[in-house]
């Protein structure tokens, strides 16, 4: 991937005091968070505290009621859909699991991650092989994703993300049922992309891993950020539920005993 | 349209139907001009056409064997056997074959493009979709409905053809009609405003129902399994409900408007 030009504190994600609702529930509440360019974030909190309503407001499937979602300079709230399909040129999704289509094979899987009609036939074929080739896939261009194994089917998933070159890139789970092995080669794609100048946003419940391949940790609680910052500044906060947190997350992770 | 589902607000529910189908209507032409688009329509149309062909064949059959036998004997008692063959054509033609077939083949098709479409969705591909730039609409719905829209009256007609073989063994059996008999007897009463609303229209209307209901109800599940077996039940009711409902308003529309003329 060529190196973008932008600096690396230029926002290219960010949330301004986003709110949203469904129904009488606040699920986010003035939430602030900003990823720059040739960063990485993971998103971390409980199972309801809102991280795949952001992660759905990034990628335009859903409209805050208040505040602001900038992504690669532009604002979502009252863009149409296709002002809003030209936004997702930008970025790369990685959903939990690949959500890879079963009845397309992982070069056409590959395929659907660029824009139609701009490359020829060959350069397509080029640019979708190379990107196999970067994810270790590239022999297995012609199989369907029903005959890949977990992680396997992960860098597929990868490779359809960032064969567009997007400046953003969201990650869903990354390294959920991988094994070690396959965890790590995903955050050594996650961190190559960082230093290509990508700015990505991971929604994980891996600490063990995400301490890896994030420079900056959000802790999200029903519906607010209630930490930002690196992970190991994690252990020392006053806070006490950031604190039973990062305990509970560490004893999962087996580097720590069991939560008091 | 919906039987089934969330009373809290039928008429948002009927509104996002009604926007949907509009959607899809509109995306139907380019299934026909787009090449990843007819390569999906072919897929589909085998599934949800030639893969019916053997219920639609059995169903006949035994719709024809059926009727046969309620037919010979209601036309024994007042003596008139001789009108075995067209009474049994009619009927076939008029209801049992469009609407049998519908219900049969349609509770198929409509289970399959639900469970399919669902699962799609709670797995995230249908996210992906739409994150990738594809619209789900033109995408999955379009294709799957034109092939119901295309497949059902071959259907349809199979499922005639079916029949007459079923009630043919019945003239057979019970009133020594052979089958040179049976067959020009029958085409006496086939023509053109029996043939055009009942093979043609209303099971192009069934197929249209069909793909759109199924493929609306498959793309809003949200949730895990139990979003996908709740469609798909949801479907198949839905298009049982809507064939039967449709069956009477094409045919009262044809009956008014270009009516069969006098047997």
């Amino acid at each position: 991937m060529t190196m973008t030009t932008e600096t690396s504190r230029t926002p290219l994600l960010s949330f301004r005091d986003v709110t949203f609702r469904r129904g009488d529930r606040t699920v986010l509440d003035r939430v602030n968070l900003t990823v720059h360019a040739g960063e990485t974030v993971a998103l971390l909190g409980p199972s309801g505290a809102g991280k795949t309503t952001m992660f759905r407001l990034a990628m335009g499937f859903l409209t805050a009621d208040d505040g602001e979602v900038w992504v690669a300079g532009r604002e979502l709230t009252h863009l149409s859909e296709r002002e809003l399909a030209a936004v997702r040129e930008e970025v790369g999704i990685v959903f939990q699991d690949g959500a890879l289509f079963t009845s397309l094979t992982v070069f056409e899987n590959v395929a659907l991650g660029l824009p139609e009609g701009r490359l020829t036939e060959e350069a397509t074929a080029r640019r979708i092989h190379a990107t196999l080739l970067r994810v270790g896939m590239d022999e297995l261009s012609d199989r369907m994703p029903d005959e890949l194994s977990g992680g396997q089917a992960q860098r597929v998933a990868v490779a359809r993300a960032i064969v567009g070159e997007p400046r953003v890139m969201l990650y869903d789970e990354p390294t959920q049922g991988l094994d070690p092995l396959r965890a790590l080669e995903v955050v050594g794609q996650v961190r190559r992309l960082a230093a290509a100048g990508v700015a990505g946003l991971a929604v994980t419940h891996q600490l063990e891993y995400a301490r890896l391949y994030a420079d900056r940790v959000a802790l999200l609680d029903r519906g607010a950020i209630r930490f930002d910052g690196p992970v190991e500044a994690l252990r020392s906060l006053d806070d006490p539920f950031v604190r039973s947190f990062f305990e509970v997350l560490e004893w999962q992770a087996g580097t720590a005993a069991s939560p008091g | 349209m919906v039987v089934e589902g969330r009373l809290a607000s039928p008429l948002a529910a009927l509104g996002r139907l009604a926007r949907f189908c509009g959607a899809t209507l509109r995306a139907l032409p380019g299934v026909l001009t787009r090449r990843d688009r007819q390569r999906e329509l072919v897929i589909q149309l085998d599934g949800l056409g030639v893969g019916a062909l053997p219920i639609t064949h059995i169903t006949g059959l035994i719709a024809g064997l059926l009727v046969g036998l309620q037919t010979k004997a209601s036309l024994r008692q007042f003596g008139i056997t001789s009108l075995f063959p067209q009474m049994l054509t009619l009927a076939l033609v008029r209801e049992v074959g469009p609407t049998f077939v519908a219900l049969i083949a349609g509770g198929r098709a409509a289970s399959g493009i639900a469970s399919e479409l669902a699962t799609m969705s709670v797995t995230q591909q249908v996210d992906a979709l739409r994150a990738l730039r594809r619209n789900p609409v033109e995408q999955l719905a379009a294709p799957r409905t034109l092939a119901c829209a295309l497949a059902f009256p071959l259907l349809a007609l199979a499922g005639v053809v079916a029949g007459l073989v079923g009630g043919m063994v019945i003239g057979l059996s019970y009133l020594h009609q052979g089958p040179t008999f049976f067959f020009h007897q029958a085409m006496q009463v086939l023509n053109l405003r029996e043939v055009v609303p009942n093979l043609l229209v209303k099971p192009m209307a069934f197929g249209l129902l069909i793909g759109l209901v199924s493929s609306h109800l498959g793309l809003a599940a949200e949730g895990g399994t139990r979003a996908v077996g709740s469609a798909t039940v949801r479907a198949v009711v839905n298009v049982t409900v809507g064939v039967l409902v449709l069956d009477y308003l094409v045919g009262e529309v044809f009956r008014r408007v270009w009516p069969p003329p006098p047997f």
